[in-house]
């Protein structure tokens, strides 16, 4: 019996790939060159004819194909589904294309992203897990394999034009520097534009980014500063590369994957949106499930018969806060409200440009809300720094009540509580990580395509996965799936495409089984059925895990008349679940899913991976320079000194000579008015500043500074500021940022993205020239309890970073 | 053994269970690395740049870097490139012949055929990718003449710029030549915005680039080798260079292009970088001698040539501290430079009298020697795109015949070319006189990476490589050559070198405008000896014709074998996309709609305004405060159009290759708000280049005209293209400053051709 219904998935699959495939000729690509079989070669051109040269195109009919991926949004938050943030924008698409109720995620965003990227489940594509915690198993190592190459590059090879603006969280750690290698960068691996920050999740005031693989800064136009944020940025980007590619290349159809930061953390967005929000959340996280739920069915997004799940009790009630928390969670709130508002405004300019040159109607729009579920990493009480919280460095109310101005602001990297992140889950239990749980992996998708798809305004209730996406697009762009990609023969492709759902809103579901594994919460879809299990540590607790998986708690869904998973009928259907149970270990095997491991400090341990620093105590850097913090000296639980070998221009001249993070946290030794200070910036929490009382002189010269650590983890220590070896200041520093200060970077002669201080506008270059800044780090002596700490700390904040 | 790239996906060796706990430990894939051992490898090329033109190799430039390097490394004497940029680098690159590369002749010359589509087919893949894939950072800095024409605006594709060639980085302009104090850069694939630097220049501009590369990959990873491709726009015309180089030259080259010839011959001698008896070629009847000439022209010659010298004196300290900066590298001493002066002989292509822009002669103009004269004091500033004349383009390519283009004779081909390796060469300041190409470069470098080149590489099976790894030099000056013979065409100039001996015939003169009548099977071959003729002074075709037919048969045995056929010696009409078939992006396209601000699209893939009527047509949103900045912009200074406000007036200008500019204005100011502005230029017809009327409007009203006595009929500039909203190279006129950006807001550019 087991055996048999495993045989059937399988049978269910292979056939759904084999459709695909069969849909034309096998391909490889690159595609042969060129034959120029109607040339004629004689000894000179008089007796000669030349062949003709043409132009790669894509197939009659391929639309413009744009993805926009919101991040971190959950199923009640966008008006569009019932949440009570309005969506004028993504109203639109979706009153011109479909809505889809019933389509799945990963739980997590370097997974969902692979899993998109390539038509593959997230193990197969080895992005099991966020890229941070890679492991050298075949589905966790972070690298997306060659064998599961990515639609862009297919289309790219096929006449389409191809730009990944926004966030990329599918590489490496090791291999984010400009060192590279870049084999998994967007321009090899089928871009040809990329604008966006590289990592989980970004300042969006001041934001680190890339075009290409340069560093750039986000430019500002004139009369919006202040006002300007990343969302406006990659709005701009995105306009600007469609007018410039259909003026260009009218004829030439283009695919953009259009990933905001947003409404991923820091929740920045300019005051004007906030203020549109004051009071309107009050009523709390409780009653605004009900009201959403009631909103969701008028709106036909959730069937008649769904019921509102109920409250985990891990959660505390609204009306248990204390009126200062309520003040708190509701401002967090109001700005998460603002930035989701703003998204879609933003995403809405990208729409009007569409239309305004008359290209909507031709393109191919998938508006995804949500890589994942609404995250509740911000803790119960919500987090006016994140990084802070997540590393264990706790913010209490008081904190936040001081602060409540600053949210959403350049100087928070602000976070909503718990329970707001599940109200933005209604109708679901759960959140982002937990893949076992619909608040995990149910996120809203419209559809339009106005040339091809009728029935406008429609809604469509398959069940359908991300990994569905890829071969949607290979499908309306009459391109087959290649057997092979640049020499690398490839998997096959995973997902089944939803084309057929476009036109027929009654037609029977193509996907018949999915798994779902996330840090070892994991589910399993079968025909209606949905069997679930919840693994071990609850999202928003930053330290433990380990538990044994054979104890895990198995809950059984009918979901053909339970669309939120609210009755559990595991008791009444225990050969069903039995059956879900197994089927899941044999999915699990098949996509690289295993083994299954749940160890959080060990996964996070970087000897693990590759590592561009690790052995290393001496380091030389010149200016110019901006790495990523994982891969540039880490001067954290140590000892260590940093010296500026620097020539002061005659008349003096200010600016920072080295920084490593940005206003959420890091250090920075800078000149101003002629005298030079190190400042080291304890999580926004703390400012300790060591400044010289008489400015550098002009001409050689060196600064340093000296730390000596105490020892143990995020400890204090005593910072010694040196010129030419004369000692100018001394300060105590109570403590230290034990893993990361954040998604920015270690620069030289500047502090580029947002500044780690606050006495100077980023990116203040230096104005004289550094010869070379050199960092010596004592060789860490952690105790192995203290590693462990450090390494939960990088853990979770590379967690929330995602 | 059959090899290939990209390698496999990892694959975790080990079991796996149900969990972690029952699971062999996890293992990561050992990151890429290249064997043991292998060192950076810095590879400079020069460009335009004669064998007796460095003092490193007896020329009247000084060179004092170059000097450097060869103290500490080897000189080759005998290295030979294809005649021409674009070729010479794809055979740099692949390690094939230049027609097996697809690269018979520049990129804007292409034709239907194997060997000249300007396109380096898959199939003969990079050294650049090969190096990558093996775990070499690699970055590709300067002149990209590889890109086939149309596809080198921002649109892309990109398959054949430098990321698709397996270059990590790239930093540099798509095109034969630039100016070089208003370049069109890129950064990888996007355009970099103009310096605001009041003394940017290029060559300065482009060894930043290349130490903070090299510097950043060994400050993050010192552990992995580079590969640094280093194409400088130096020393190619337009000669441009900081008034202060050009100063130091000034008085050095009064004494004229012969004595030049003879004083460097006597200093090559005693460097010993050709043989004692080496011949002085003689000038050839066309070029004037020198004391011919009026004392205008000697006036006017010896300045160009000033110009020259400063601008190669500044190349070579600029590349002087990119060899300083990987002297201070932790691993200096295990880095392989290889610094090939030219990728062609110097360049004649500023005919008899040279120009001062080089774009006249390919409108077919050549200027009289009074009008260059009156610009004199300009000339190697960034208004005037200058070019010397042939006769100091011969003397630079001391002691041979010809120049550039002339594929069969070694002014054409033969470059100078030092190679350092302290870690692995011993001699030092050492002479090496075997005979080797620009196709053994790839394969020198492979064999000291320790990297096997693979059969099939992205899925694409392999040519072979055709050059000859000259390692085997490195530490033995006396052992016997291991290249016995080569192919030499370009444009129908060809030459077949063979076990010392070299058949030669010339197609047509460098200088020469015309190129008609020419007929393969009755022109001219010469033969020479090199071992005993080491600069092609004595034609032995009449004393051994057996042995010259043996070269000619083999000649066209290796012709067809190398896709050499057709030979084609058409020139202008090459030129033309109507005649030769070459795709372009606005083919066939009359209205062209532009929504946004876009610069810096190639003039091929811009529409063609050229001989016939169009009306350019710009809705804008002026300020209140009056609109002022560029429009709508084709070219600069070399030739081309501007549509723009200047202080509120419109204007609308044809530049008629730098000697005449003619400009309609408005008298009055455009009002603020929403208008539409338009150029439309009436075409009087009657054949190319001819004249028309230029008539501006606004809101429908006629502002003002003006009569075009004559047009750029074929090409406005080798490097800049058409801008919307700001001009980003050289000014199309001076009456404002670039980037001149639009102070209002462009809603709509609309062209439309008739």
């Amino acid at each position: 019996m087991k055996t048999r219904a495993c045989v059937r998935s399988l049978g269910v699959t292979l056939v759904g790939t084999l459709i695909l495939a069969g849909a034309s000729a096998q391909e490889t690509l690159p595609k042969p060159e060129q034959a120029f079989s109607d040339a004629k070669i004689g000894r000179t051109y008089k007796d000669s004819k030349p062949g003709t040269m043409v132009l790669t195109k894509a197939p009659a009919g391929a639309p413009n194909v744009l993805v926009i991926l919101i991040d971190d949004a959950g199923f009640g938050q966008w008006g569009t589904f019932g949440g009570q943030v309005p969506t004028p924008n993504l109203d639109r698409l979706a009153k011109m294309g479909l809505r889809y109720t019933r389509f799945h995620t990963t739980a997590l965003c370097s997974p969902s992203r692979a899993a998109l990227l390539t038509g593959r489940n997230h193990h197969s594509a080895g992005t099991g897990v966020i890229v941070e915690m890679g492991d050298g198993y075949p589905g966790y190592s972070g690298q997306v394999p060659k064998s599961a190459g990515m639609f862009a590059e297919v289309l790219r090879q096929n006449g389409y034009s191809t730009a990944f603006i926004g966030k990329n969280h599918n590489i490496a750690d090791w291999e984010t520097s400009i060192a590279g290698p870049y084999d998994r960068w967007p321009s090899l691996q089928g871009f040809d534009y990329f604008y966006g920050f590289i990592g989980g999740e970004m300042d969006q005031w001041q934001p680190a980014l890339y075009r290409g693989t340069t560093p750039v800064a986000m430019q500002i136009p004139k009369g919006q500063e202040g006002n300007y944020t990343l969302n406006d940025s990659l709005a701009d980007e995105t306009i600007s590369y469609i007018h410039q590619e259909k003026s260009v290349t009218p004829d030439r159809p283009f695919f953009i994957y259009y990933a905001p930061g947003a409404t991923h953390a820091p929740h920045h967005v300019p005051k004007e949106w906030i203020v549109k929000f004051k009071g309107q959340f009050d009523q709390g996280w409780d009653k605004y499930r009900e009201e959403t739920y009631q909103r969701q069915l008028k709106l036909g997004v959730v069937p008649p018969e769904t019921k509102l799940t109920p409250r985990p009790k891990e959660i505390p009630a609204w009306d248990s806060l204390s009126p200062d928390e309520k003040r708190v969670a509701s401002r967090l709130m109001e700005v998460f409200a603002a930035y989701t508002a703003q998204t879609d405004y933003e995403v809405g300019r990208v729409l009007d440009a569409l239309e305004e040159i008359g290209q909507l109607h031709n393109t191919l729009t998938f508006w995804e809300i949500g890589d994942n579920g609404a995250s509740m990493e911000g803790t119960l009480s919500g987090a006016f720094n994140e990084l802070a919280t997540l590393q264990g460095i706790p913010e209490n109310s008081a904190f936040l009540l001081q602060h409540l101005d600053e949210l959403g602001s350049a100087k928070a990297s602000n976070h909503i509580p718990v329970g707001w992140a599940w109200a933005a889950n209604t109708p679901f239990q759960w959140g982002k990580q937990v893949a076992s749980h619909f608040g995990g992996t149910r996120n809203p998708l419209v559809i339009a395509w106005p040339d091809r798809i009728k029935g406008a305004g429609g809604i469509r209730t398959q069940f359908h996965h991300v990994i569905d996406i890829s071969p949607t697009i290979l499908e309306a762009a009459h391109l087959p799936q290649p057997t092979e990609i640049n020499g690398v023969k490839q998997k096959p492709i995973e997902g089944v495409s939803m084309v057929y759902s476009f036109d027929d809103p009654k037609a029977a579901g193509t996907r018949h089984i999915q798994y779902f594994e996330m840090l070892g919460n994991r589910a399993l879809y079968k025909d209606g059925w949905i069997a679930t299990a919840r693994h071990g540590r609850l999202p928003w607790v930053t330290m433990g895990g380990g538990s044994d998986f054979d104890k895990d708690k198995w809950e059984l869904y009918d979901l053909a008349n339970d669309f939120s998973e609210a009755n559990d009928v595991a008791a009444k259907y225990p050969q069903k679940l039995k059956e879900l149970q197994n089927d899941f270990w044999v999915e699990a095997k098949k996509y690289n899913v295993l083994p299954l491991d749940d160890r959080f400090a060990e996964r996070g341990d970087p000897s693990l991976r590759p590592s561009l620093i690790a052995g290393r105590t001496d380091f030389t850097y010149y200016p110019g320079t901006r790495i990523p913090e994982p891969s540039a000296a880490n001067t954290k639980n140590t000892s260590h000194t940093i010296t500026a070998t620097i020539e002061v221009p005659q008349g003096g001249g200010d600016g920072v000579l080295v920084a490593e993070g940005g206003a959420a946290g890091g250090y920075t030794l800078y000149i101003k008015d002629g005298k030079p200070v190190y400042e080291y910036n304890y999580m926004a929490h703390k400012r300790y500043k060591l400044a010289g009382v008489e400015p550098v002189s002009p001409g050689p010269a060196v600064i340093r500074v000296d730390f000596k650590y105490d020892g143990g983890v995020g400890k204090g220590g005593s910072a010694t500021l040196f010129v030419n070896d004369k000692k100018v200041a001394e300060a105590r520093i109570d403590k230290t940022v034990p893993s990361r200060f954040g998604p920015e970077s270690f620069d030289v002669g500047m502090d580029n993205a947002s500044p780690v201080s606050k006495d100077y506008e980023p990116p203040f270059a230096y104005l004289g020239t550094i010869k070379k800044v050199d960092i010596h780090i004592a060789p860490s002596n952690l105790s192995a309890s203290d590693r462990k700490k450090v390494l939960d700390g990088a853990r979770n904040a590379a967690m929330g970073l995602e | 053994m059959s090899s290939s790239l990209p390698r496999p996906d990892f694959h975790f060796p080990g079991n796996i269970g149900r969990t972690f706990e029952d699971s062999d430990a996890a293992k990561f894939p050992k990151v890429v690395r290249p064997p043991q051992g292998a060192p950076n490898v810095l590879l400079i090329l020069l460009d335009d740049v004669g064998f007796g033109q460095f003092s490193t190799f007896g020329g009247g430039v000084p060179s004092p870097n170059v000097d450097k390097l060869a103290a500490h490394g080897l000189r080759y004497t005998r290295f030979h490139t294809t005649a021409l940029c674009s070729p010479t680098r794809a055979a740099l690159l692949t390690g094939r012949d230049h027609h097996v590369a697809g690269t018979g002749v520049i990129t804007e010359l292409a034709t239907g055929y194997d060997g000249y589509t300007g396109i380096i087919p898959k199939s003969a893949g990079t050294l650049s990718e090969i190096l990558r894939q093996n775990g070499y950072a690699t970055a590709w800095i300067g002149k990209n003449h590889n890109t086939p024409a149309w596809e080198t605006s921002e649109v892309g594709p990109f398959d054949h710029w430098p990321s698709g060639l397996g270059f990590d980085y790239f930093y540099g302009f798509n095109s034969g030549d630039t100016s070089q104090f208003e370049p069109i850069l890129f950064e990888n694939h996007s355009r970099v915005p103009r310096s605001t630097d009041p003394r940017y220049h290029i060559s300065h501009d482009l060894a930043d680039h290349a130490i903070a590369w090299m510097q950043k990959e060994k400050e993050i990873d010192p552990s992995r080798p580079f590969f640094l491709y280093v194409a400088p726009s130096a020393t190619h015309s337009p000669h441009m260079a900081p008034r202060e180089w050009i100063d130091k030259f000034k008085g050095q080259f009064d004494m004229g292009w012969d004595k030049y010839r003879e004083a460097t011959l006597e200093r090559q001698k005693k460097l010993g970088v050709v043989p004692q008896d080496t011949k002085l070629t003689a000038r050839d009847k066309s070029l004037p001698a020198w004391d011919s000439l009026n004392a205008d022209q000697k006036r006017l010659y010896a300045r160009m040539m000033e110009i020259f010298a400063g601008f190669g004196a500044q190349t070579d300290y600029e590349m002087g501290r990119v060899l300083d900066a990987v002297a201070a590298l932790p691993d200096a001493g295990n880095t392989l430079i290889i610094y090939i002066l030219g990728d062609n002989g110097a360049s004649a292509e500023g005919g008899l009298d040279g120009a001062t822009n080089e774009l006249a002669a390919f409108n077919g103009v050549f200027e009289p020697i009074e009008s260059e004269l009156k610009v004199i004091d300009e000339l190697g500033g960034p208004k005037y795109y200058n070019h010397f004349p042939a006769g100091w383009a011969w003397a630079m390519d001391t002691p041979f015949q010809w120049t550039k283009q002339i594929a069969s004779h070694f002014g054409g081909t033969r470059n100078p070319m030092v190679i350092s390796w302290p870690a692995r060469i011993k001699q030092n300041g050492g002479v090496r006189t075997q005979f080797h190409h620009i196709t053994d470069i790839m394969p020198t470098i492979l064999e000291v990476a320790g990297i096997h080149a693979p059969d099939t590489l992205n899925g694409m099976a392999q040519k072979p490589i055709e050059g000859v790894s000259m390692a085997y030099t490195f530490n033995d000056a006396k052992a016997p050559d291991r290249r016995k013979s080569e192919i030499f065409e370009l444009v129908s100039n060809r030459g077949m070198y063979q076990n010392g001996w070299m058949a030669s015939s010339l197609a047509y003169l460098p200088w020469a405008a015309t190129r008609t009548g020419y007929d393969p099977d009755k022109a001219k071959w010469e033969l020479y000896n090199i071992n005993k003729d080491f600069s092609q002074a004595d034609d032995l075709a009449a004393k051994d014709p057996e042995k010259l037919k043996e070269l000619v048969d083999l000649w066209w045995a290796e012709a067809a074998r190398h896709d050499v056929l057709p030979l084609d010696w058409r020139s202008v009409e090459r030129l033309s996309e109507q005649i030769t078939g070459r795709p372009s992006l606005a083919a066939e396209r009359k209205t062209f709609v532009y929504n946004t601000p876009l610069v810096a699209l190639p003039e091929g893939s811009a529409p063609d305004l050229k001989n016939k009527s169009f009306t350019i047509t710009v809705e804008a949103d002026i300020p209140s405060d009056g609109g002022d900045g560029m429009l709508f912009t084709q070219g600069g200074i070399t030739a081309g159009w501007g549509f723009y406000l200047l202080k509120g007036k419109l204007v609308g200008l044809h530049n008629y290759i730098g000697l005449e500019r003619y400009r309609a204005a408005s008298s009055e100011s455009v009002p603020a708000g929403k208008v539409t502005l338009t150029f439309d230029f009436k075409y009087e017809g009657g054949g190319m280049g001819k004249g028309g009327t230029i008539t501006l409007t606004v809101n429908g009203k006629k502002v003002g005209e003006v009569r075009v006595e004559k047009t750029a009929g074929f090409k406005y500039s080798l490097y800049e293209g058409q801008d919307i909203g700001e001009d980003s190279g050289s000014p199309v006129a001076f009456d404002y400053t670039p980037p001149f950006k639009f102070n209002g807001k462009i809603e709509k550019v609309t062209v439309d051709l008739k």
